[in-house]
């Protein structure tokens, strides 16, 4: 009888080899990804603490750093860092399926850091929060068609 | 039948019906920005119940002896300012989110039970920053009534 374990295990250890460099490449892009939101997630805490406690100060400084995650944003989901065997991602597959949809949340998102940012440049408190609030919406936009849900 | 319309009255018309749009598009705009607020505000509450989550959980590994202990008065401080934050978070009465309609129609319970847990919080945040963790442990499931509370007022996960 033929032997084909050793043939089938040199096989299995090519295939092994070859995938492990595209999983660590997608590796590598969530964490990216996700060091990227943990930033953009403390900035708008900063935000919401800031409000509470009337802290302009922080409240800007958080918005410039907002505006800033807002335009790198897109490059946070190449192609191949979305969910498969072997990495661990929130990311759904529906950013990558329905990449129209996610572009056009995505820019929503864009357009309102920004317009927060020139907001909190100036010292309207009340105009602050409503725009910190849709802000918040265009999160959550994208969160709940895009994102697996976390609890 | 033809309809003899006279320059004055079909300007006064045109008016009316101009008018008449302005206002309709004005009022969908406003029920468009009210929707805004309220998705924000139920983001903004889920962000603080979300942040307690990772902060509750940091403390669990702390009193499991997974994490050393030296974090100890940061995470307890971060658990009832969070606590505080949650309070504040629903004042604002949007329906949404993962909150059951209870929270409003018990609006009163619910609140007493944020209160509560909010002082609670508090006083374990005093026991945390003396660095006495059994301390702490003996104030800690007092301090975190998160199930008893998602469990009356939370929709269930999604399986």
């Amino acid at each position: 009888m033929k032997r084909r374990f050793p043939m089938l295990t040199i096989f299995t250890l090519a295939g092994g080899l070859l995938t492990a460099p595209v999983l660590a490449g997608a590796a590598d892009q969530v964490r990216t990804r996700v060091a990227g939101f943990r930033q953009l997630g403390a900035a708008y805490k900063a935000v919401a603490d800031g409000l509470r406690s009337n802290d302009l100060a922080r409240v800007r400084a958080a918005s410039g750093q907002i505006g800033g995650a807002s335009r790198t944003i897109y490059s946070w989901f190449p192609r191949g860092s979305g969910p498969r065997p072997g990495v661990k991602t929130a990311a759904r597959a529906e950013i990558w399926s329905r990449a129209g949809d996610f572009r056009t949340a995505a820019d929503a998102f864009t357009r309102q850091a920004q317009a927060f940012q020139r907001v909190a440049a100036g010292g309207d408190l009340n105009a602050i929060k409503a725009e910190s609030r849709k802000l918040g919406a265009t999160c959550k936009g994208c969160h709940d068609n895009f994102r697996v849900a976390s609890d | 039948m033809r309809l003899n319309i006279s320059g004055p009255v079909l300007r006064r018309t045109s008016l009316v019906l101009a008018a008449g749009a302005a206002l309709v598009s004005l009022q969908a705009r406003g029920a468009d920005d009210e929707k805004t607020q309220a998705e924000g505000i139920i983001f903004e509450r889920q962000q603080v119940m979300m942040q307690l989550g990772k902060d509750a959980d940091a403390l669990g590994k702390i009193a499991a002896g997974q994490v050393p202990p030296d974090r100890l008065a940061a995470t307890t401080k971060a658990i009832a300012d969070g606590a505080r934050d949650s309070v504040e978070a629903f004042k604002q009465q949007v329906p949404g989110g993962h909150a059951k309609p209870e929270v409003w129609s018990n609006y009163a319970d619910f609140t007493a039970r944020m209160e509560k847990f909010a002082a609670s919080a508090d006083a374990m945040a005093k026991e945390g920053q003396t660095g006495n963790l059994g301390a702490v442990m003996g104030v800690m499931v007092e301090a975190l009534p998160c199930k008893e509370c998602h469990d009356l007022y939370r929709e269930k996960k999604k399986s």
